[in-house]
């Protein structure tokens, strides 16, 4: 035991060593994480760009990269597209990458508002806690991750799919109805192309379109293009129409920012829950980082006493998925070393990586003893165990982020004050970046009708006060709750997977999500009424609390 | 009368017709209604795809569609008859406020917010039309130029300043930097049929230059010594631009 700890925090202090400028394969892996930075950096500002689509792009320059070296460049701009995706959430109302959308709800209303340094100022801390508690979960969870993941099924999975699509009702503003019927839109968009099980097309409208204009929706419809279009478009008429910058009453003080990092500290139980609630939805293989922070969202509403601010600049809005969306990357790591399962589509190109370095996930990952490449350890070469490389990947989540979120407050001032440049100057450059944006991840020029089709629903659903948000979780949930279904009923046959205890106890929380707000708002409701009734008695005489 | 107008009569004698044939405060809950009858057309549509369309070659696939269609059209129905019996809040007639803090605080009067949100709306169907005729290359800056000049009232100098920051930005650092093929995928109806026609690349010979500048400004960046012609050229351009900016805020001062 005392052996094991020793080699542990041995791996963990080596790890560390092995990224850091104090030696020759140090300082390369140091430069390589420097330069993922600086590209990660740029990708999750530019709209529509994500982690994946830069890990696509950065592969190939790691074939003549040693191993610590080339997990050190992929992982350090993996790690910050997360972190500066909301910046373009919180200052244009445009995700930076498609899972950053559950900021905007609450980040651009902000910014609006005159506050987009504290908004900044929180999402970007709350990032870094994020950040560093699901590097914090990786180490910790590296001896006791398999019981964990083993405990959870494809029924379990599905019944957390559902679990996320009836949290929309609590992401609705207190209208349920509209809330559930914006969730089934979603899943019912999520439907639409190739089914995942049969490769039936449906719902592509060939007999009206022809085959060959609808092929573009055949393995899904593209989740980029629908958010750009159902929270940018709308933004832009409305930027266009009032005619002033984003923020409407000015950009406020750079002290904003310091406000925003008090706010994390303020809220800190909140920010630790949501951490934990990323790294713990990132652990859970296909779920990836859009249900994680559209669930903290969630949760953040729920847990908070003052519902109706949500959606209007609550800082909690903003903090709960700024921190989810940055733990989930330490939490995603877990199944793809430990199993090689990775938990979400960066992921899935990250053990890419592994097989480019000549890799295997899983034990040899987690021996801290025998080098993972004992071949060209023969040869002499450098080569770090593979606990230690694990504990590299936890460090350069870590430093990768210290070194953006620095970054970021050096210029916040400077990002702040690009809202209150006049909309007009503006509106043209996002616009094209939108339909880029929509364009971009699957190079389909269809897309763009998409862009401009979910702009117009958007718009209306906007003016008609449908919520948005619950559309964009059922479309990211839809596939994952549709496939789980389907494994579901095959493995355990037709109805016996519901008697699994673990989706017994999904469907309780599930049940008491979907109840209780509508118990809270009755017992609320029946508050007032007798503080009404308490104010119309006149003084002297018992009011109905005295006759008890 | 511009053709903004004309389509602003129309529409409000439409609706004074409507107000006056329909109960009182029915008109006004028209558009929530009409939007909310969407979702139950839509999960009825999908419930009978399901039912007789896709669903009678493979049953499989059809049962998520279902078990979703059935519950969501119910509650669909709900949301009609939520939208039925609410007062509706009539957005249109509330003036909007705009920076109210400052003394010179601009209200939108209904007519006008209305007429700037249908100019704004042509104007992003604009943007996709320039897009899909001229391609992304050409439509980049010139429709950026446009708006700058006609919808954000901007004088000439910023209007091309605009452009030519967008053709740099677009065609030479996405298009000839990063190869995101918008020259290949976006190229546009109409230039691709004068390309074919005269065989002259025109979207490539329009952002080649761009493509060269932005490598110049890549490769400085990269080696801040590096300098040559393109770089030394550039910097002037950014030194006399700078001088007559300054110029015209003296002149205008």
């Amino acid at each position: 035991m005392v052996d094991y700890f020793g080699a542990y925090f041995g791996a963990l202090f080596g790890g560390l060593y092995n990224i850091l400028p104090f030696s020759t394969h140090g300082e390369a892996a140091f430069f390589a994480l420097l330069l993922g930075v600086a590209i990660g950096f740029a990708v999750g500002i530019l709209p529509g760009l994500g982690g994946a689509v830069a890990l696509a792009l950065m592969l190939p320059f790691t074939f003549n990269m040693e191993a610590t070296q080339a997990f050190a460049f992929l992982l350090g701009a993996n790690a910050v597209v997360a972190t500066t995706g909301d910046i373009t959430s919180v200052l244009f109302g445009v995700p930076g990458e498609g899972i950053s959308a559950a900021v905007i709800v609450d980040g651009h209303p902000m910014a609006k508002r005159g506050e987009a340094g504290r908004a900044l100022g929180a999402v970007l801390m709350s990032s870094l806690v994020g950040a560093i508690f699901g590097a914090l979960v990786l180490a910790l969870a590296i001896p006791i991750v398999r019981p964990l993941v083993l405990a959870l099924a494809s029924p379990e999975f599905f019944m957390l799919a559902l679990l996320g699509i009836t949290f929309v009702a609590t992401l609705s503003g207190g209208n349920m109805i509209k809330g559930l019927t914006i969730g089934a839109f979603g899943l019912a968009l999520a439907m639409i192309g190739w089914d995942p099980i049969q490769g039936v097309p449906r719902f592509m409208l060939e007999s009206v379109f022809g085959q060959d204009r609808t092929l573009f929706l055949a393995d899904g419809i593209n989740f980029v293009a629908i958010t750009v279009g159902l929270f940018a478009i709308p933004e832009m008429i409305d930027l266009a129409v009032k005619g002033t910058g984003i923020a409407e009453r000015g950009a406020g003080k750079l002290g904003g920012v310091m406000e925003g990092v008090k706010d994390t500290f303020r809220h800190w139980s909140l920010v630790l829950r949501c951490s934990a609630l990323g790294a713990y939805i990132g652990i859970i293989p296909g779920l990836g980082g859009g249900p994680a922070q559209w669930m903290a969202y969630a949760h953040a509403v729920q847990s908070s006493p003052n519902k109706e601010r949500f959606g209007k600049g609550a800082i909690e809005g903003v903090l709960g998925p700024g921190a989810a969306n940055n733990s989930k990357e330490g939490g995603s790591l877990i199944p793809t070393i430990a199993f090689g399962v990775p938990g979400s589509l960066s992921m899935a190109i990250l053990l890419g990586a592994f097989i480019i370095q000549g890799l295997v996930p899983g034990p040899n990952m987690l021996d801290p003893h025998t080098p993972i490449r004992p071949d060209m350890a023969a040869l002499g070469e450098f080569v770090p165990s593979g606990l230690e490389l694990t504990f590299s990947f936890v460090w350069i989540l870590i430093i990768s982020n210290i070194i953006t979120v620095a970054v970021c407050f050096l210029f916040l001032g400077y990002l702040a004050r690009i809202t209150e440049v006049r909309g007009a100057l503006i509106i043209p450059f996002i616009l094209l970046l939108v339909y880029l944006g929509g364009f971009a991840t699957k190079n389909s020029p269809e897309d763009l009708i998409l862009v401009l089709v979910f702009g117009m629903i958007g718009w209306l659903m906007m003016k008609y006060d449908w919520p948005r948000a619950p559309l964009l979780l059922g479309v990211v949930l839809g596939r994952i709750a549709e496939t789980n279904l389907f494994v579901s009923t095959q493995a355990y046959g037709d109805f016996a997977w519901l008697a699994r205890p673990g989706v017994i106890i999904i469907g309780l929380i599930m049940l008491a999500s979907l109840f209780y707000p509508m118990f809270q708002d009755r017992r609320e409701r029946r508050r007032q009424q007798h503080l009404a009734a308490m104010d119309q008695q006149p003084l002297g005489q018992p009011g109905p609390a005295d006759d008890c | 009368m511009g053709s903004l107008d004309r389509l602003m009569t129309v529409r409000e004698s439409v609706e004074d017709l409507l107000k006056k044939a329909l109960p009182p405060g029915v008109a006004d809950r028209l558009p929530r209604v009409a939007c909310a009858l969407f979702f139950p057309i839509l999960f009825a549509w999908i419930i009978w795809e399901s039912l007789f369309g896709f669903g009678q070659s493979s049953s499989r696939s059809a049962v998520f569609p279902l078990a979703i269609g059935i519950p969501a059209l119910m509650l669909a129905l709900g949301g009609v008859a939520l939208e039925l019996r609410s007062r509706g809040q009539r957005h249109e007639n509330v003036p909007i406020e705009v920076e109210p803090h400052l003394e010179d605080a601009v209200t939108l009067e209904p007519g006008v917010e209305r007429r700037r949100t249908i100019a704004a709306m042509a104007w992003i169907v604009g943007f996709y039309l320039a897009i899909w005729l001229l391609g992304f290359m050409i439509a980049a800056p010139l429709i950026t130029l446009l708006y700058l000049r006609i919808a954000g009232k901007e004088g000439w100098p910023i209007a091309v300043a605009g452009g030519v920051f967008s053709w740099l930005f677009f065609d030479g650092l996405f298009d000839g930097y990063l190869h995101i093929p918008l020259s290949e995928r976006l190229d546009g109806l109409f230039v691709s049929k004068i390309e074919e026609f005269s065989g002259a690349a025109i979207s490539e010979s329009f952002s080649l230059p761009a493509t060269w500048l932005v490598g110049h400004i890549m490769a400085l960046i990269k080696n801040p010594l590096y300098f040559d012609l393109p770089v030394i050229v550039a910097l002037v351009s950014i030194l006399l631009v700078r001088r007559i900016l300054r110029w015209r805020a003296r002149m205008s001062a």
